[in-house]
């Protein structure tokens, strides 16, 4: 008992380590802590899951702070920006994270029903998958004004994403980092971006209907393979009306650590992992009932804390980030960015990377969303499901 | 229904507290016996014995042996991983965690981890 919670506090701790480092992703620590040579066993299990729904939470911090994405958070980048250029970073962080812990919540109460649908359901309802995401793609390029330059940014963020994703290494950090880290990174290095002196008191309101749709599309994306966090972001906003910037951090916060928990559900319900976590744990736990208890404790337990610490760590970082020191925090990120891009996935990696910058360029130089780049995991939803 | 994101510290800290309740409830507080305390009335309870390996042997991937610590109990390990099996060895001094059960009228602990002690 004393072991199991001794386990969790680490585990929580390990977690704000990894989801301060820019660039590192759940799927990566939970596959890095296999190979540390501790017995595997119910306390390890338990060390994985606080860390890794600790780092869902706390890695809002560098994703809106210094534009740097992670794979799982990539959607709420640009609002995310946007705000921090208003002075309001640390509400946008507290916006991501209140969706997180609120789609723990409300996900508890929605375990029996995915249960249900996961046990009875799951070879039939992937038909939906190709329908519903070529459906959010043609909204995306319709809903804009220059609806051909919207055309060719997604097709070449498709045609990038179903290259890079059978031969880059970490592709999907490599093109999220070249379609919304680097573009953001560069012009704050170049230009005479600087987000202005932050509001260091929490503040703001949010609603409580956008927890309950993370909660449901968090559900759906740990059930169906092919379906990240990102996409499914991406998808729901294009079919719920009245999502505007603020909704669509506590949509991604929400949907993102959702997700964890919701695969923890699917590896008892199915025996199939999801998320880099569940696939950790198959290697090494039987799933009964009784563990998969302990396991939703645990995240419980690690959200909770998260929340608290990441809104004294955000509070501290937010004053940094404001004048000169901005810059050249900025410069930093980006080299260890294209450093990581470089080491993970090697020279293939930093002509994707590159590539995607490029198409990113092109994008926001045409007056079009950066949005239409999400159609590099867009398509290969499609062609994994079609093909 | 708004809420004020002044208030999601205090949300988080009663998941988190509730989380805690939860999770000390549901992990196994193992109660330290030795093997000639094993009795029919401790059946169903989480045990910590320690004790000598003896007559270890391995039958369809699963693990049988006696513990031996001024008295003896059975113990089964089922398709224990890698790093148990190299734990378990005979004349090995281990601490075995488990529930005690009873398999044609003996007791023994169905072992769940294995530490090693020498």
């Amino acid at each position: 008992m004393i072991e199991e919670l001794g386990w969790a506090a680490l585990g929580i701790a390990a977690g704000v380590v990894a989801g301060l480092v820019p660039g590192i992703h759940s799927n990566t620590i939970a596959f890095m802590a296999l190979l540390l040579p501790l017995e595997k066993n119910l306390s390890f299990a338990v060390f994985l899951t606080s860390m890794s729904v600790t780092n869902s939470i706390v890695d809002a911090v560098p994703t809106i702070l210094l534009g740097a994405p992670s794979e799982e958070n990539a959607a709420g980048i640009l609002p995310g920006h946007e705000m921090l250029m208003r002075g309001r970073g640390l509400e946008a962080i507290m916006l991501v994270v209140f969706g997180g812990l609120s789609a723990i919540i409300a996900g508890i109460f929605l375990l029996p029903v995915f249960y249900s649908l996961a046990t009875k359901y799951e070879t039939v309802v992937p038909i939906v998958i190709p329908v519903v995401t070529a459906a959010s793609f043609a909204m995306m390029v319709a809903s804009e004004k220059k609806a051909l330059h919207a055309l060719a940014v997604a097709v070449l963020s498709g045609a990038l994403g179903i290259i890079s994703l059978q031969k880059v290494e970490n592709a999907v950090f490599v093109l999220i980092t070249g379609f919304f880290g680097i573009t953001g990174l560069v012009e704050t290095v170049t230009g005479n971006v600087q987000p202005p002196k932050q509001t260091l008191e929490v503040s703001g309101k949010t609603g409580l209907r956008l927890p309950l749709l993370a909660a449901f599309t968090s559900g759906f994306t740990a059930l169906f393979p092919g379906i990240g966090p990102t996409q499914a972001t991406v998808t729901i906003t294009n079919f719920v009306k009245g999502i505007d910037s603020k909704s669509y951090l506590v949509l991604t916060g929400g949907i993102n650590v959702g997700n964890v928990m919701f695969s923890i559900l699917m590896l008892y319900a199915i025996e199939k992992g999801r998320t880099g976590l569940a696939v950790a744990l198959q290697n090494f736990i039987s799933m009964d009932l009784n563990m998969l208890f302990i396991l939703l404790a645990a995240a419980a337990m690690a959200a909770g804390a998260a929340v608290i610490l990441t809104e004294k760590i955000a509070v501290a970082a937010a004053s940094k980030v404001t004048g000169k020191s901005y810059r050249k925090i900025s410069a930093l990120v980006l080299a260890f960015l294209v450093a990581l891009v470089g080491l993970t996935s090697g020279v293939h990696g930093l002509i994707a990377c590159l590539a995607a910058t490029g198409t990113a360029l092109f994008c926001t130089r045409s007056g079009v969303r950066r949005s239409q780049c999400m159609a590099f995991l867009l398509f290969p939803t499609l062609v994994f499901y079609l093909g | 229904m708004e809420i004020g994101l002044d208030k999601v510290k205090y949300i988080g800290l009663t998941l988190g507290f509730a989380g805690f309740l939860v999770l000390l409830f549901l992990t196994p507080d193992y109660t330290t016996i030795r093997p000639s305390e094993a009795k029919k009335e401790l059946l169903g309870e989480k045990v910590s014995i320690t004790g000598e390996v003896k007559n270890l042997f391995m039958r369809n991937g699963n693990v049988f042996f006696d513990l031996e610590n001024n008295g003896t109990i059975k113990g089964v390990f089922f398709r224990p991983s890698i790093e148990h099996t190299s734990l378990l060895r005979n004349k090995a001094l281990v601490q075995v965690k488990g529930t005690l059960s009873v398999y044609r009228d003996e007791m023994e602990v169905i072992v769940e981890k294995v530490k090693q002690l020498d």
